[in-house]
């Protein structure tokens, strides 16, 4: 897993994320892009109608709805809470076990195919999210996500159709 | 006779004890000299209007600090830089700016921090701003509407963040916290916060609003502070397509960069005065001794008026100390006056001397006695800036005269040259040119009724503004930059007065109500209000049981939860909002106060916007006007306790005051001028006769000055007291001549031609200057003093012998 992870350069993948929140009658379907390169930035990006584009790096967290026609940057030298809870949800979608150890206890679920279970560490960050599931193909590519809230609320995302470019040795 | 007497015994005394007379006079200019401190100086233009609550000078002051007089606007540009770079290179200029020392606040944007703290202040509160919450909230649950902002909520619940903004955005299903936030950013511009930093509309510029330690008309410092950003801009990172440009505008820049015109001004009119003068001695004496004798009494002058204002009031006002300097130099008409004189006689050195003053002593003491009344009359002023021109003039004559009558004989008996040149042949030929009785009747009549038909058409120019130094590049890059992150300034405010705080926020409330009635109509924009985040309590209370006024389970039930449910959210999702609505209306949660904004970013502004003293708190709002009858209006409407000052209304309402009184008090001058005259000469027609030649002189410069389309300002207003104290020395000086035992000499008319010309050397020059204030003083001056001493020696004899023809013989009182 750590071998393919450093091996890893810029990846993409188109998702499905799913959210079942009491607040919704149903499940808050949308679909879209990501794209990341190793220790550059993340790219989480909506298709219509529920279009917004996250971009994630290690300073802060640009978000853009196009049809609202606004961006918003939150800076995380302002705030170190929040720079743990999206380092947290970049570490989780970019499937970074080295950076979620700190923040998470890791659990083994499965070997083959690769499950893990996440429960966090950080109280700024349990707040938020109390279990996360990594799932994983036979190639150790990332195909499932689910974060279990602490108020019974979840998400799943679902990744597919990955392009991988990876270093050559 | 008496003092005649006296005088000649101290003469032979200084003639005496010559060296002695010079140290002591030496000693006595700088003692006086030395009251002349920069501490002791007033640069502040709102000081020399009438003071107290509500008076211009506030007005003035107030205008000041809302406009851009002490604030430098720094705007980085670095071509090619992404907006990431280009917040970094800002965030580390903003640093380095804080470091030096220079600056008492460097301002960028806002953090992301700093939206946080302000959030967490005025989001539970958030319906105690709106103006009518029930109102807002009705409009805001009506279907169409209220789908569109959830689907808007839907599209922000799908992004990653929301797993850790859930609980804010569920509480805002009316999109209010957006709409709240973007009316805060409209008051601050067309600006951009990203990353901590105000970027441009285009993201490729910075600004950083910075207030310099010491104000901007300390211009030594401020060309200092430019000349170091000037530098630290040099050292700037370049860009990936160029170096970087910092460009500093604002106050600080338009004050030094009108230092240094009026520096470059000064040297230029000094300069081509001293030539001027030099000429003038050189034609007339054949030498520069005089002039330098000459030069004693005014060197007293100015020391005299320093002194008398200095010790009256403490500190002397530094357009005081230049445009008084500049009225007493009227006083180097009576040494050349009497030296002109005294050219004329026989004898050695103190006997020609002593002959020149007798022969000059009446014309001397009238002319005096005429100037220093009608400065004096200045005192009576309401205007603290005239009164002390007037005492500074008045006391600045008085010792240069003093000095002329004690010093100027003795000295120029010992150091005046060996042979005196008598008068040039072609002065007295100018005598030939006078004008025939009934021609000079005719004119001095034509100029009458020209000037009362020009005169209703000419403008008077209270536009402060218009009095600097012409720089259209410095002004056009100033716009450049206030449209680059649409700025306004802020030309009008509206000041809430009371007894305490929360009494000027409640009246501010209510201006701000009005401003954004009147902004609908049109007449008013760019309102920047304290009452948009800070209502006063009472206002907050109101709108609070407003909302009983509203049926919220109906609302909710029968408008809100019907679309929320279309929309795909559980009947449960908003009872968070629907409970802060409750508490409102209930009052539960405590108004906003003033404290509650101390570590956010909209403590400045509250700091700017309300300030208590200890007998009253006020509150500012500003706006820019559309117009001068959008003014009027919104002055008219404004509610007790509340006052409109805008910086045209100022002008036309408090500067526009200035020509009335100097024209009572010019005309009471004149007045006192022709009763002293008339007790001297015995005669009234005399007296006014007098007088006429400056008459002339006042009308023919306004009438020139209308005929020409030339608005009076300020400045070459309050310069017309000095045509009426030139001219009425010259009508008395051709007068004594006419009127005299040989009324065929040349002195009074040639002393006149010599007196004109000082002046004209002295002022006309500064038409030469780029400053608009020097240069309209030179135009009025030079037009109004030639005019005075063209009628004095042109028409002034053919008037009196008209007179003369009539009565047969002058009164006793006008002969010598």
């Amino acid at each position: 897993m750590r071998e393919s992870l450093q091996r890893t350069r810029q990846l993409s993948a188109r998702f499905k994320q799913t959210r079942h929140w009491a607040a919704l009658q149903d499940a808050l379907v949308t679909q879209g892009t990501i794209r990341y390169e190793k220790g550059g930035r993340l790219v989480w990006r909506m298709d219509p109608p529920a279009e917004s584009e996250v971009i994630l790096d290690d300073q802060r967290a640009t978000i853009h709805y196009p049809a609202l026609g606004t961006t918003q940057t939150m800076d995380f030298a302002a705030d170190p809470g929040l720079r743990k809870v999206f380092q947290s949800i970049r570490s989780v979608l970019e499937a970074d076990l080295e950076r979620l150890q700190p923040i998470f206890e890791l659990r083994l679920d499965r070997k083959v195919p690769l499950s893990l279970t996440l429960k966090p560490r950080l109280p700024e960050v349990s707040r938020i999210v109390e279990r996360i599931r990594l799932e994983f193909d036979k190639e150790l590519r990332l195909t499932q996500v689910r974060l279990d809230e602490p108020g019974g609320d979840w998400t799943e995302i679902v990744f597919h159709g990955h392009a991988i470019e990876t270093a050559t040795r | 006779m008496r003092a005649r007497l006296k005088l000649s015994r101290w003469h032979q005394w200084i003639t005496a004890h010559l060296w002695a007379t010079l140290a002591l006079s030496v000693l006595v200019l700088c003692a006086g000299a030395s009251l002349y401190r920069p501490r002791a100086t007033e640069q502040d233009i709102g000081a020399l209007l009438p003071g107290g609550p509500g008076s211009p000078r506030e007005a003035v002051r107030l205008l000041g600090e809302f406009g851009v007089l002490n604030t430098l606007l720094l705007d980085l540009e670095v071509p090619g830089a992404t907006q990431d770079q280009l917040a970094e290179a800002g965030e580390k200029l903003a640093e380095e700016l804080r470091r030096s020392g220079d600056f008492a606040e460097v301002q960028a944007g806002p953090s992301a921090h700093d939206f946080i703290v302000l959030g967490q202040v005025i989001l539970p509160r958030r319906l105690y701003l709106l103006a009518d919450p029930a109102g807002e909230i009705r409009r805001r649950v009506e279907p169409a509407r209220l789908a569109g902002s959830l689907d808007a909520l839907k599209v922000q619940l799908a992004s990653p963040q929301a797993l850790t903004m859930k609980r804010e955005l569920l509480r805002d299903p009316l999109n209010l916290n957006s709409d709240l936030l973007a009316s805060f950013a409209r008051m601050a511009g067309e600006i951009q916060p990203y990353r901590g930093q105000l970027l441009s509309k285009d993201g490729r510029h910075l600004l950083l609003v910075t207030t310099p330690k010491r104000p901007a008309l300390d211009t030594e410092f401020s060309a200092a502070l430019l000349d170091r950003i000037r530098r630290k801009a040099a050292e700037l990172s370049p860009g990936p397509s160029g170096h970087a440009v910092l460009r500093a505008v604002g106050g600080p820049r338009f004050a030094t960069e009108s230092a240094a015109g009026m520096r470059t001004d000064v040297v230029i009119t000094l300069l081509t005065s001293a030539l001027a003068l030099m000429a003038l001695f050189f034609a007339r004496f054949r030498g520069l001794r005089l002039l330098v004798l000459a030069s004693i009494p005014l060197g007293f002058g100015m020391v005299g008026g320093l002194v008398a204002v200095v010790l009256i009031q403490g500190h002397i006002h530094a357009l005081t100390f230049a445009f008084g300097a500049v009225l007493i130099g009227v006083g180097i008409d009576y040494p050349l006056y009497l030296l002109n004189s005294a050219s004329m006689q026989r004898g050695d050195g103190l006997e020609r001397m002593g002959r020149g003053l007798d022969d000059t002593w009446r014309s001397l003491w009238f002319g005096f006695t005429t100037t220093a009344l009608g400065f004096c009359v200045l005192l009576l002023s309401k205007f603290p800036g005239l009164r002390e021109l007037g005492l500074f003039a008045g006391a600045g004559i008085a010792t240069s005269f003093a000095a002329t009558l004690v010093l100027l004989v003795p000295f120029c008996a010992k150091w005046g040259p060996q042979r005196w040149r008598k008068i040039p042949s072609w002065m007295p030929k100018l005598k030939l040119r006078v004008l025939a009785p009934p021609v000079a009747w005719g004119v001095a009549l034509a100029i009458v009724v020209a000037a009362l038909v020009l005169i209703p058409s000419l403008r008077f120019d209270g536009e402060l503004r218009n009095l600097d130094a012409e720089r259209p590049e410095v002004m056009a890059e100033y716009q450049r930059v206030m449209d680059r992150f649409g700025l306004s300034a802020s030309d009008s405010l509206v000041i809430a007065r009371a007894r305490s705080q929360q009494e000027a926020l409640a009246i501010n409330d209510e201006v701000t109500e009005l401003l954004s009635s009147m902004e609908h109509r049109g007449l008013a924009s760019g309102i920047r209000s304290i009452g948009s985040f800070l209502p006063a309590v009472a206002t907050q209370q109101r709108r609070a049981r407003s909302l009983n006024a509203l049926d919220l389970e109906q609302a909710r039930a029968d408008q809100f939860e019907p679309t929320a449910t279309k929309a795909g959210f559980s009947p449960a999702a908003f009872a968070e909002f629907w409970d802060e609505v409750e508490s409102i209306r209930q009052e539960k949660i405590e108004p906003l106060k003033p404290g509650d904004f101390e570590k956010t970013p909209l403590q400045s502004l509250l700091t700017r916007l309300l300030r208590c003293s200890a007998d009253e708190c006020i509150a500012v709002t500003s706006f820019v006007p559309n117009g001068s009858e959008a003014v009027r209006l919104i002055s008219r409407s404004l509610p007790t306790g509340a006052v409109l000052l805008d910086s045209g209304a100022v002008a036309a309402e408090t500067i526009a005051q200035l020509p009335r009184q100097l024209a009572i008090l010019s005309g009471v001058g004149l007045l006192v001028n022709i009763v002293i005259l008339a007790a001297a000469y015995r005669s009234m027609r005399f007296a006014i006769l007098a007088c006429l030649p400056c008459c002339l002189g006042l009308l023919g410069t306004l009438g020139i000055l209308a005929a020409a389309r030339v608005p009076l300002n300020l400045v070459s207003a309050s310069a017309l007291v000095l045509v009426l104290g030139c001219g009425v020395d010259y009508g008395i000086f051709v007068l004594q001549e006419v009127a005299g035992p040989s009324p065929n000499t040349p002195v009074g008319s040639t002393g006149v031609l010599l007196a004109s010309f000082s002046t004209l050397a002295g002022f006309g020059t500064l038409v030469l200057a780029s400053h608009r204030a020097l240069q309209s003083l030179g135009i009025a001056v030079g037009i109004g003093v030639a005019a005075s001493a063209a009628a004095s020696i042109f028409v002034l004899p053919g008037l009196y012998q008209g007179l003369l023809s009539r009565r047969a013989s002058a009164p006793a009182g006008a002969e010598k």
